[in-house]
């Protein structure tokens, strides 16, 4: 079933749209849990499916259609209110929407698409049609009349469809799709008639008139087509109808709508029919148009499907009906008389589909490539303004021509600014992205734990840039796991100190300035610090001394060490020991910061401080010997020109001393391997953090705040403690110096000393 | 690129083959200088060849990796063909250039003692390595050009630049 014979570049577009819909359906069902009659969310996810199931189907994508087929069946009997989907639906439906995730990736793969488990499909189809049931015989009148009819319902003309096989077994699926799309456009017809409803339900069936045409389209049912895009043209046109146009409109719609039905019962039988239409079409299109009939071609007042039907001659050479159809007629003209607009949801769910979208998709590349250039840009603009300086300090002579050059040079800085914070902005994404998958994972975890978890999620607007949305999913699903397993307690345990049954994760997000904090807090049980300081002793991470000395934080601060884990099962979850460490590097990667609280009994509570971009940072340059590095501003504490009473040993290890505390100190020449006969003196001082702690480099000299563009290292291959390079607005290179790798080498040498002095 | 370097023994005509590069028959080299021998590579292969600028050393990189460079914006390594030889370093002069070439879609700079011209040869002169033909390890070499009056040396770029330093980076970034 692969999608074989299709251009690469339709089915990245199917995956692109559909992955991004598939992303959605996930968080929606799992809000549908907490209320499953939302007349909204229910039409929201059937949507969805909907127009996964049409994409896929355009593509011939079998298995995947089967499924989506089934699951929104399943919804629409929900959406209908003939069912409310209770835990065991909402089971098969994340089922779904994993099989569909799976089969997503395989198609990506250019694999053969996997057949959905017929328990499941049937298991989501009986929940639709089982409390149908009723509603199905009417529903289908036409199916027992069996074998192709010379002359079908309403004297139609009969083919019997022949298609290859491929899109033979789609056709199946076209005629519950059409009866589906009727309903709706049925129940638009309505609320029609009223002038103040009127432009809602305009809006309403043009949408689902739309959908029918590009479901039809597929299988070039010619007859089909020709009625279904009659439907959407006129449909187009009704906000514009007056009272009396929708009055000769109204009917056709309606009649175009009950040939439509009895077309899905053909299909279901393999025959197509055909009416002659001709004239109901043209005075549809002729009214739509604004142009007014001829009294003779006009429909008498409160004409119904049928008299449109007999009017324009559709059923001129047949005017008695068949027994069935006489039951959809009937429908449909309820459909018309009835008046009571208004408490329609069906009418107002594809209206709000027609918001059209104010975006356009871009390659990631080419923002990328823009991002470039615009760093590009950032280094000219620093070199010109460098250039500028050097030109005002030179031309003593010529002030006018160095205010000019100053005034310039001043503009690009800002304009080079403004075109930079505007592609960046073009990369942000809410987090919302990642955010949104939460809350299947956490109802997984609470199944699995059986805990009762509630989790909350605050800020998922906040935008942050697309690379660091990626990096941030993994860390974040450790964390909350991590919350979910041994954060909280079970519901027993709560119960016993006084806690409600069910834990709370608070996942919050905030901007703070040029970076994004994220907060995630249980009300769980907390860390306990006993258990991880003997832990630490036992792994040799400091001895029992050292530890109890410790304050709170940065005994916990030892799970994010690797294999750290006080678990002693360990679980299918978590409690691996690698979690938090892969945390803690992944974060130290986007140059963030992790921290951990807790308090007993009350709660843990992560923070994640991350800069909203990972391309420009502010940097302090430092001079060591003959070259220039750059620290990223955000490590830097401090820069101080210590005394030679504040610098002195602790065995081996210089430290320093200040502000009453004692922080290891490396050297820049040992640090960045400057052989003897380079290094010259190292005055200065700049105090570098990373998650608290703390150390002092010594350098020769500073030079001064800079914004720079981070370029990749990685061509070189192995490296010092180094985080990347940048270009000087002389042109030179300059490496960026990884304060957190520094502090790990330090680490590495001098453990104890440096626990200490942090 | 190194298919150009393959060694065929059809005896095509010179010149008049293939256009702008050689095809099967033609080869079209970019030759310089390291200590003494005359070496060749593939025009193709080489995206432009720069005066000495500037290094900016990185630390704890690989031996031969001299430092990097800012070409247009990109950072790129740098290596001395001397070290990745086994050759000592020499003093630099006026007549170093830097050749950056594209292997499997990295961009290195590598730095020669002088660049010489860009020659065309045909193919059927050039011969496979023997073992013993000059002081570099014959793996880095893909063949032999006979030319009248000297030997040109045909360097494998994917072999001189590749697989080691491709292990190197993929082992540096899991640490990392």
């Amino acid at each position: 079933m692969s999608a074989g014979g299709f251009d690469p570049q339709i089915i990245q577009d199917f995956l692109t749209e559909c992955g991004e819909l598939l992303e959605g359906l996930e968080g929606d069902l799992v809000s549908l849990e907490s209320s499953p009659t939302d007349p909204d969310l229910l039409n929201q996810i059937f949507r969805a499916l909907h127009t996964v199931k049409g994409s896929a189907s355009f593509l011939a994508l079998t298995n995947l259609v089967a499924i989506a087929h089934a699951a929104e069946t399943a919804l629409n009997a929900a959406r209908t209110g003939r069912a409310v989907v209770d835990r065991p639906c909402m089971n098969m439906l994340l089922q779904t929407v994993d099989l569909l995730a799976r089969q997503f990736q395989q198609l990506s793969a250019g694999e053969d698409l996997e057949a959905p488990d017929p328990d499941l499909v049937e298991g989501l189809t009986a929940f639709g049609e089982g409390r149908e049931a009723g509603a199905a015989d009417t529903e289908t009148p036409a199916q027992e009349a069996s074998g192709a009819p010379p002359v079908g319902p309403l004297g139609a003309a009969t083919t019997p469809i022949d298609l290859p096989a491929d899109k033979m077994a789609l056709v199946e699926f076209l005629a519950p799709d059409i009866r589906q799309t009727l309903d709706t456009i049925n129940d638009s017809l309505v609320p029609l008639a009223n002038p103040e409803s009127r432009r809602e339900a305009g809006e309403a069936l043009a949408a689902a008139s739309d959908d029918l045409v590009r479901s039809v389209d597929f299988f070039e049912f010619e007859p089909v087509t020709r009625l279904s895009t009659a439907l959407r043209d006129a449909a187009a046109h009704l906000e514009d109808a007056d009272e009396d146009a929708i009055a000769q409109i109204r009917p056709r719609l309606a009649a175009l709508s009950l040939l439509l039905t009895l077309q899905a019962d053909g299909i279901e039988q393999a025959t197509l029919y055909d009416w002659p239409t001709d004239a109901l079409i043209e005075r549809l299109t002729l009214v739509c148009a604004g142009k007014p009939l001829d009294e003779a071609h006009s429909l008498p007042a409160d004409t119904d499907a049928e008299g449109a039907l007999a009017f324009d001659g559709v059923l001129s050479d047949q005017p008695e009906l068949a027994g069935s159809p006489e039951l959809k007629l009937a429908d449909a003209a309820d459909a018309l008389s009835a008046a009571a607009p208004g408490d329609d949801p069906g009418a107002k769910r594809p209206g709000a589909k027609q918001v059209i979208e104010q975006t356009i998709r871009v390659e990631v590349g080419r923002l990328e490539s823009l991002m470039n250039l615009v760093g590009e840009l950032v280094l000219q603009k620093n070199r010109v303004a460098a250039l500028a300086r050097r030109v005002g300090a030179a031309q003593k002579g010529d002030t006018d021509l160095c205010e000019q050059i100053n005034a310039s040079a001043e503009d690009l800085d800002r304009v080079t600014g403004d075109l930079q914070l505007a592609v960046m902005r073009t990369r942000m994404q809410p987090l919302d992205k990642i955010f949104g998958r939460y809350p299947r994972l956490i109802r997984d975890l609470a199944d699995k734990t059986e805990k009762k978890i509630n989790l909350k999620i605050i800020g998922g607007d906040t935008e942050v840039d697309k690379s660091v949305i990626e990096a941030l999913g993994d860390p974040l699903v450790h964390l909350m796991r991590n919350s979910a397993d041994h954060g909280l307690e079970t519901p027993d345990q709560r119960g016993a100190t006084g806690k409600s049954p069910e834990g709370t994760i608070v996942l919050e997000a905030s901007n703070q300035g040029s970076h994004v904090r994220i907060f995630v807090r249980d009300d769980g049980r907390g860390l306990d610090r006993a258990r991880i300081a003997s832990k630490a002793v036992e792994r040799g991470l400091a001895t029992r001394e050292e530890v109890d000395a410790l304050p709170d934080r940065d005994v916990f601060r030892f799970i994010f060490e690797a294999g750290f884990s006080t678990v002693e099962q360990v679980s299918d979850l978590s409690g691996r020991g690698v979690g938090m460490d892969v945390v803690r590097t992944n974060i130290g990667k986007l140059n963030g910061t992790i921290d951990v609280s807790s308090t007993p009994g009350q709660g843990t509570t992560f923070t994640i401080s991350i800069p909203l971009t990972v391309a420009i940072m502010q940097a302090m340059m430092v001079r060591v010997a003959d070259e220039i590095y750059a620290i990223p501003l955000d490590n830097v504490v401090e820069i101080l020109r210590p005394s030679d009473e504040m610098v002195y040993s602790i065995g081996d290890s210089p430290v320093l001393k200040t502000r009453g505390s004692v922080l290891p100190l490396i050297s820049a020449f040992d640090a960045f391997e400057y052989p003897p006969e380079r290094r010259t003196e190292t005055p200065f001082v700049v105090i570098l953090s990373v998650n608290e702690r703390q150390i002092g480099l010594q350098v020769s000299e500073l030079i001064g705040q800079q914004e720079i563009v981070i370029k990749p290292l990685e061509a070189v291959g192995r490296a010092g403690p180094l985080s990347g390079a940048t270009v000087r607005d002389d042109g030179g290179v300059s490496l960026i110096i990884d304060a957190s790798g520094l502090i790990r080498a330090a680490e590495g040498r001098k453990a104890p000393e440096l626990q200490r002095a942090a | 690129m190194n298919e150009n370097l393959s060694i065929t023994d059809k005896t095509g005509p010179m010149g008049e083959n293939g256009g702008e590069h050689g095809g099967d028959d033609q080869l079209q080299l970019v030759t310089f200088e390291v200590a003494g021998e005359e070496f060749a590579v593939d025009i193709l292969a080489v995206q432009e060849i720069n005066r000495m600028m500037a290094l900016t050393r990185v630390p704890q990189s690989p031996p031969e990796v001299e430092g990097v460079i800012n070409l247009r914006g990109k950072i790129i390594p740098v290596l001395d063909l001397r070290k990745r030889f086994g050759l000592d370093a020499s003093e630099r002069t006026e007549h170093n250039r830097i050749v950056v070439v594209e292997v499997h879609g990295r961009v290195i700079g590598f730095i020669v003692d002088r660049v010489h011209e860009v020659l065309r040869i045909p193919s059927s002169i050039v011969e496979p390595a023997p073992q013993m033909v000059c002081s570099i390890n014959s793996e880095f070499i893909a063949g032999v050009g006979k030319l009248e009056d000297r030997l040109l040396i045909l360097l494998d770029l994917s072999r001189l630049f590749d697989a080691r330093m491709v292990d190197e980076t993929q082992t540096s970034s899991v640490a990392a």
